[in-house]
């Protein structure tokens, strides 16, 4: 059975990337059902955070689809909202270490701090960055295409 | 501190997540899975190893990181996330009394380590793979369905397999309608994950008393119930019905109003109406001064008072608890604020995030309900759905 030990066409860090920004979109999709439960339950709806929620999966998802077929606008979308979510678990950290003296817990420290940084560290590597069709500086100085 | 000066060694279940307090086992890692965290720890010391020794010319270990080279960057991903439930699922073994369980346990970790090993030698692996870790998986959830509460090391652990399970279920092909169908299969495991997380955090928790495991966001004083003393129990008695006396007149609305309490879009079955003057006037546990009054709006629309709130004014204040165990103070942890606009926007979710354009409040200020209802089973605790809904029923009613 050959597809049970073939690598799927052309699998490169950018498909470890799409992976990531899936099970971001999975966990973002989950926040929006979350939302609108909370807003059932207690009957107090709060509409910009429900659609704030919403784009934020809606653009994951995007992202992840986007960075599949090798995307700059995916790329550069997914940078904003990994620095966003970077730039929110730093509150939250702040927050817990000066109210609570602790830190994070383990599982968002995983995906609001390590999945971040590893997204945005693996697609600002050169060959990927290739694979985006972003010519490295030293090879745009050379006069090279 | 709260003056409860009680621990937590008695009391199985409950898990210390805050000094001095103990919350839902949701958002910490239970003391059995301790083990867990060192043997993954020793797993990533242990790959560090062999790339040393395959680097010094070892050949057994060259011809490990030769295999692993060999993969692609995603196949490489899962070696690491499958070898790291491996040996997740080793330390459950050592961290949990002999079971049912640790035998699965261990049936677990040889079988991620047994993929590991066909991934690494090439061998057919996708289809083993994707049935072993879905049949993990979904063990796990129906655990959770069934009444367990999760912890972080399970999330932590189930987020590694259904990583791994996504690109077990990458299609080898670039047809449009697979690949949506395998992403679409992802979204919704995690949502499934996450479902029936909250279900077992929510079934498993609940309750204020000392002791109990508490429900997710509720934080309680660390230590075991007890029996409370006469002098305790004539004390609460004493504030309760102070503080009955004293907030009858605010069973209509606009005497609360007229007296500070916020009582503008009352909604639902557990408004709180907050009196901004007695949240910063320094006193503490006065039955004429509540900070905050409980409401609940009956189907048709008539406001019923249930009850008062005290509230102390500093986080990491301890309540003064007069009752001993009847009266005791709970604290509230990961909730979630909202910025846009200001607004409490639930709980910190499963996988640790908070609706999008909301910050996490590790922990709030110390409250104490007191309810007025007659016939209410828990005078300072927590009153029961049901029986409001039933009560609230009655008052429509009538």
């Amino acid at each position: 059975m050959p597809a049970d030990t073939t690598d799927a066409p052309g699998d490169t860090r950018v498909d470890v990337v799409r992976i990531l920004l899936l099970i971001q979109g999975g966990i973002a999709v989950t926040s929006t059902i979350e939302v609108f439960l909370v807003g059932a339950f207690t009957g107090f709806f709060i509409v910009p955070l429900m659609l704030l929620t919403l784009t934020a999966a809606i653009v994951t998802l995007w992202a992840s689809r986007g960075v599949r077929l090798r995307s700059r606008r995916a790329r550069k979308v997914t940078f904003w909202a990994e620095g966003t979510i970077l730039v929110f678990a730093l509150i939250d950290l702040l927050l817990a270490i000066f109210l609570a003296r602790r830190g994070l817990a383990l599982v968002p420290t995983v995906t609001r701090i390590v999945l971040p940084i590893a997204i945005m560290r693996t697609l600002r590597r050169p060959h990927v960055k290739e694979e985006f069709g972003i010519v490295p500086a030293a090879v745009t100085a050379e006069g090279r295409p | 501190m709260s003056v409860l000066a009680f621990h937590t060694d008695d009391v199985p279940g409950t898990s210390e997540v805050i000094s001095g307090y103990v919350g839902s086992p949701m958002y910490t890692v239970i003391s059995e899975h301790d083990a867990a965290l060192i043997t993954v720890l020793l797993f990533l010391v242990g790959t560090w190893v062999l790339r040393r020794l395959a680097r010094s010319g070892q050949p057994a270990a060259a011809r490990w990181v030769d295999a692993y080279r060999a993969l692609s960057p995603t196949h490489r991903m899962l070696a690491w996330l499958l070898g790291a439930s491996g040996a997740i699922h080793i330390g459950l073994v050592l961290g949990h009394e002999p079971s049912a369980y640790s035998a699965l346990y261990a049936i677990d970790a040889a079988l991620m380590f047994w993929l590991t090993w066909r991934l690494l030698t090439a061998r057919p692996w996708r289809r083993w793979t994707r049935l072993i870790l879905l049949a993990s998986i979904l063990g796990y959830t129906s655990t959770l369905l069934g009444g367990e509460p999760p912890d972080q090391l399970g999330m932590f652990t189930k987020l590694i397999e259904v990583t791994a399970l996504a690109i077990a279920m990458a299609p080898t092909s670039n047809r449009r309608r697979r690949q949506f169908g395998a992403s679409a299969a992802t979204v919704v495991m995690m949502v499934f994950l996450g479902v029936a997380a909250w279900s077992g955090a929510f079934s498993s928790g609940g309750g204020h008393h000392l002791g109990d495991v508490p429900a997710p966001g509720v934080l309680l004083p660390s230590g075991a119930d007890r029996e409370p003393t006469a002098h305790e129990q004539r004390e609460a008695d004493e504030l309760y019905a102070a503080t009955a006396a004293a907030i009858a007149k605010y069973a209509d609305p606009d005497t609360a109003a007229a007296a500070g309490y916020n009582v503008d879009n009352m909604y639902g079955l557990s408004f709180h109406a907050e009196n901004a003057a007695y949240k910063a006037d320094g006193v503490v546990l006065n039955p004429q001064r509540p900070e905050t009054l409980v409401y609940a709006v009956a189907d048709d629309g008539t406001p019923v008072l249930l009850g008062a709130m005290f509230e102390m004014e500093g986080i990491g204040e301890a309540g003064p608890a007069v009752g001993g165990p009847l009266t005791v103070w709970h604290a509230h942890d990961h909730v979630c604020f909202s910025l846009t606009p200001p607004a409490i926007a639930g709980l910190t979710s499963p996988y640790g995030f908070c609706p999008a354009g909301s910050i996490t409040m590790p922990i709030t200020n110390e409250m104490m309900h007191l309810w007025v209802l007659p016939g209410v089973e828990d005078r300072f605790g927590d009153i029961e759905d049901e029986w409001l809904q039933e009560y609230l029923a009655a008052v429509a009613g009538n």
